[in-house]
């Protein structure tokens, strides 16, 4: 079920009061039949890719933690995230490995040998529950948890509906413990949850949903468009997929905050980042920290040579791009990804630049750090949003990376067409979210946000939101939010 | 929370919720939004076109757009009645109003270019919801408004007086019981009244309506959806049910010369003006094959045709006195709008959504009135590598697209040649 649906408006009208209605000790049951409820609605049978995750997870974290043999422990490590990864191969990657093969073979789609690859769906959330279960092993495995208490637990750590199907990726040290206490109504994580939902359906709903159209039109057939068309799209796409999963997030921190339970957050306001660095330390906060301790560090991390740092580096953000997606375009995504993150370590090692750094004032470096780092990162939105398109005049279909391509050499050879230009409207509500965050990101400023959580304002403003999202989910076909696609 | 606290909280809820809806004119409310604004409450016939009206209506989805304008009498044109010439009145509800195209594209606006040089006006009576007491009440106030008319087109609709089950089990009834309803029960007349009015004033209001509405016609698609798939996993074994779920029909790698491949770059540095996407279904052949599920349900002609329902036959009998009283001619027309009956009519079978034509017929044929039933000639709908059935009518609406109203105009004109020339 998607989160800005009437649908999940009406489930959780339900599912809160009667968690806090229940007696403690069966509050925990009532979480995991809900969420398995939740999952159910996509698609019934995704439950048993979900069941088979929680069982050879949880077999695995069971042996390694009861083997005192360090060879029985590594067996079971193996078993639980090769079995893990095996949903994502199948699933997921299917139609590259048989491109992989085709290509090992030497066939090519216009031989008659040439193996046609299964038209397999992806189901919701695999990309996400996944990596939690082979986090949750390898946590167990390295001694940095316990093993859950029972089954339960594990299937209730995998499966909670609030970051089930896109994060964010919890740790088990982050949340399993909390599922161990009751949980009592408390007004003060009722107000600050409301207010994170709101902030995240305003994302969603009134920002990301009403940026899309514009964005979907250049990308759905890019040589109608103005070369000035291409970047419009792209730095707008960069706020539509901002609103929509930092959106998706925020709901998600929201309503477990309002049931008693603590999140980490998953967007540290991104667009405040001066390089790409630090971007991803604030974006995708959960993937990006997953990627550090199951990657990088055991590739060796930042304790080996500079050479290697840098290789290790690069391919992290490859595995970063392919997880987004399995196709090409998503694989150089990743590698432009970790090409601009290796420049920018390089060009900031060197003297000059060190020493020039120190003299310019603060708000300059503030100011094309964050215009470069938003360019950089819309920029490569080229190849990650391109779809497979039939160009006019020829009969077959484009593949993403040939449309990326074909619209990053229309944006830079001047080309004419139509311009899209959005309405004001957008424009005052984006300036109104990054007041919000400007707050949110200055110490001094927080106050603010603190002392209108604790005002009844709150309860007028949120329902304006909520009521005025309800409205656009009863009229309309509810937006399906982009991370779910990865 | 104090009483004080909570009327206050309220009224500002009310107030913010409606300068923000003013300012942020989202695609679907704005949508939804200007089709109110082109009615108004009308006391006869609950809700008319608000007269000197011009909208740009522009569908959330882009199923359709268009240029919406009612003149002075409340008619869809802007064309005014012109004193010296005789007059056709095309009456009927939204399918003559001629939802879902512009002004330029009505059925009723193509017949009145056509004629208009023969000395005769087509002024089109079509308000969206309105039943046979509404026609009535609709006449009554143009026959008083507007001279020389010489004959009412009577465009008896599905929804007039009978109503499909499926939309009957989500509380969607026939206009007629509506109006009747309102009729007979002066309070629902002084609510839905009230109501009209509020939420024509405040855009909050209009979208709570909007919402409830929706959320409960929602809710009854869904549990309808539900039915049919607990129905497939009922009718399939668990090794189908699996494939299905997870297996798409596969879709084969197409095979691209690798020269070919850069004529993806031609349209690079140029404005590439795209022919007119064609989306009609280019069906391969005329009459169309009969869809599997509307097949089924095809059957012969019933033998007995019940009688109208009392309050629609009360209605038409007023016209009828009308028509005496102000000496026009009545002729009732009869469209082909449901798809399931094309597809019948097409094997020369029935199909049981075609009932209310039957009856209208039956009706006005024992009256004496020249009824012309388009169904005759559905056969044209299709043409082959061109158009098919489903390319006169919008998606998932029903109502004429341009094509339709295209149909449907060079059909009539043959039918008002031959009326009019034979006087």
């Amino acid at each position: 079920m998607l989160f800005n649906s009437l649908h999940f408006f009406v489930f959780i009208l339900i599912v809160i009061p009667v968690f806090f209605l229940l007696p403690e000790r069966y509050q925990r049951y009532w979480l995991l039949i809900v969420s398995f409820y939740f999952y159910a609605v996509f698609k019934f049978i995704y439950i048993f890719l979900l069941l088979y995750s929680i069982i050879i997870s949880y077999v695995s974290i069971y042996y390694i933690d009861k083997s005192k043999n360090i060879r029985i422990k590594k067996i079971f490590l193996w078993i639980g995230v090769i079995g893990n990864l095996l949903v994502l191969l199948v699933f997921k990657y299917s139609v590259q490995l048989y491109d992989i093969l085709n290509f090992l073979l030497g066939f090519e789609p216009c031989n008659k040998e040439y193996i046609q690859p299964p038209n397999i769906i992806l189901p919701m959330g695999i990309s996400f529950y996944c990596l939690q279960s082979i986090s949750a092993i390898v946590d167990v495995y390295r001694g940095l948890v316990e093993k859950p208490k029972n089954i339960l637990y594990y299937a209730l750590y995998l499966s909670f509906f609030p970051q089930l199907v896109a994060g964010p990726i919890l740790r088990s040290k982050d949340l399993l413990k909390q599922f161990y206490l009751g949980k009592k109504f408390d007004l003060q994580n009722f107000r600050s949850g409301l207010f994170q939902v709101c902030l995240g359906l305003f994302k969603k709903t009134l920002i990301a949903d009403q940026i899309s159209p514009y964005v979907d039109q250049v990308f759905s057939a890019p040589w109608e468009y103005h070369s000035i068309s291409m970047w419009i799209a792209v730095f707008l796409f960069s706020l539509q997929i901002y609103g929509d999963f930092a959106g998706y997030s925020d709901i998600a921190i929201g309503i477990t905050r309002i049931m008693g339970y603590d999140l980490p957050q998953n967007f540290n306001r991104p667009f405040f980042s001066k390089t790409m660095g630090e971007f991803w330390r604030r974006w995708h906060i959960s993937f990006s920290s997953w990627l550090r301790d199951y990657v990088y560090i055991p590739l060796g991390g930042s304790r080996v040579h500079a050479f290697r740092m840098y290789v290790n580096l690069f391919l992290t953000m490859l595995i970063s791009g392919l997880w987004h997606g399995a196709g090409w375009n998503y694989l150089i995504w990743g590698g432009l990804h970790g090409m601009f993150l290796l420049g920018e370590r390089l060009f900031l090692s060197i003297q000059f630049i060190k020493r020039l750094g120190e003299k310019l004032p603060e708000w300059l470096i503030a100011f094309v750090g964050i215009a470069y780092t938003y360019s950089v990162f819309s920029f490569t939105f080229f190849l990650f949003r391109a779809k497979p398109l039939v160009f006019p005049e020829t009969n077959f279909t484009a593949s993403p990376l040939d449309v990326g391509w074909y619209m990053i050499l229309r944006a830079l050879i001047p080309s004419e067409g139509k311009i899209v230009i959005p309405s004001l409207q957008y424009f005052v509500l984006i300036f109104a979210l990054f007041i919000v965050e400007y707050w949110m990101e200055h110490e001094d400023k927080k106050i603010y946000i603190k002392n209108f959580i604790k005002s009844d304002y709150l309860y007028i403003v949120a329902g304006v939101i909520l009521f005025t999202c309800l409205t656009i989910y009863s009229v309309t076909v509810s937006q399906p939010f982009v991370y779910f696609q990865f | 929370m104090n009483l004080k606290r909570f009327v206050f909280l309220t009224l500002a809820f009310f107030v913010l919720l409606e300068i923000f809806l003013r300012f942020y004119q989202i695609e679907a409310l704005s949508y939804f939004r200007s089709l109110k604004v082109i009615h108004q409450y009308n006391p006869n016939y609950f809700v008319g076109l608000k007269p000197n009206t011009r909208v740009y209506i522009k569908h959330y989805t882009g199923k359709w757009e268009g240029e919406f304008s009612i003149n002075s009498l409340g008619l869809r044109n802007l064309e005014e009645a012109d004193p010296n010439l005789k007059k056709i009145l095309c009456l009927g509800d939204s399918l003559v109003m001629g939802f879902g195209v512009s002004d330029k594209e009505t059925f009723c606006y193509l017949l009145n270019e056509k004629f208009k040089q023969h000395g005769y006006q087509f002024l089109n009576a079509g308000v969206d919801g309105l039943g046979s007491w509404g026609y009535y009440q609709r006449l009554k106030e143009l026959l008083e408004r507007v001279n020389q008319i010489d004959t009412v087109l009577l465009f008896v609709s599905p929804n007039d007086f009978t109503m499909p089950e499926v939309f009957l089990q989500r509380g969607i009834l026939p206009d007629d019981v509506v109006e009747k309803k309102r009729l007979e029960d002066p309070q629902k007349k002084f609510f839905d009244t009230a109501q009209f009015v509020l939420t024509d004033w405040f855009y909050s209001f209009y979208v709570i309506k909007l919402t409830v509405k929706q959320m409960l016609l929602k809710f009854a698609i869904i549990k309808a959806e539900l039915q049919i798939e607990l129905e497939k996993t009922k009718n399939s074994t668990f090794i189908n049910y699996i494939k299905e779920s997870f297996l798409l029909p596969s879709k084969l790698k197409e095979c691209i010369p690798k020269e070919e491949k850069k004529e993806i770059y031609k349209t690079l540095g140029s404005s590439y003006n795209a022919p007119q996407k064609i989306l009609f279904s280019k069906p391969q052949q005329c009459p169309e094959e009969v869809p599997s599920s509307i097949l089924k349900e095809c059957r012969d002609f019933p033998k007995e045709i019940p009688d109208l329902p009392e309050f629609t036959k009360k209605a038409y009998q007023n016209i009828l006195e009308l028509s005496l009283k102000h000496h026009f001619r009545l002729i009732v027309v009869i469209l082909p709008m449901q798809i399931e009956e094309i597809y019948c009519n097409n094997i020369n079978q029935y199909h049981p959504l075609r009932m209310y034509a039957l009856q209208a017929k039956q009706y006005f044929e024992k009256n004496q009135i020249e009824v012309w039933d388009l169904m005759e000639n559905t056969k044209t709908l299709c043409k082959q590598n061109e158009y098919g059935i489903t390319d006169h009518f919008i998606p998932e609406d029903g109502h004429l697209t341009k094509l339709g109203n295209v149909w449907v105009s060079e059909n009539l004109y043959n039918y008002l040649v031959k009326y009019l020339g034979d006087r």
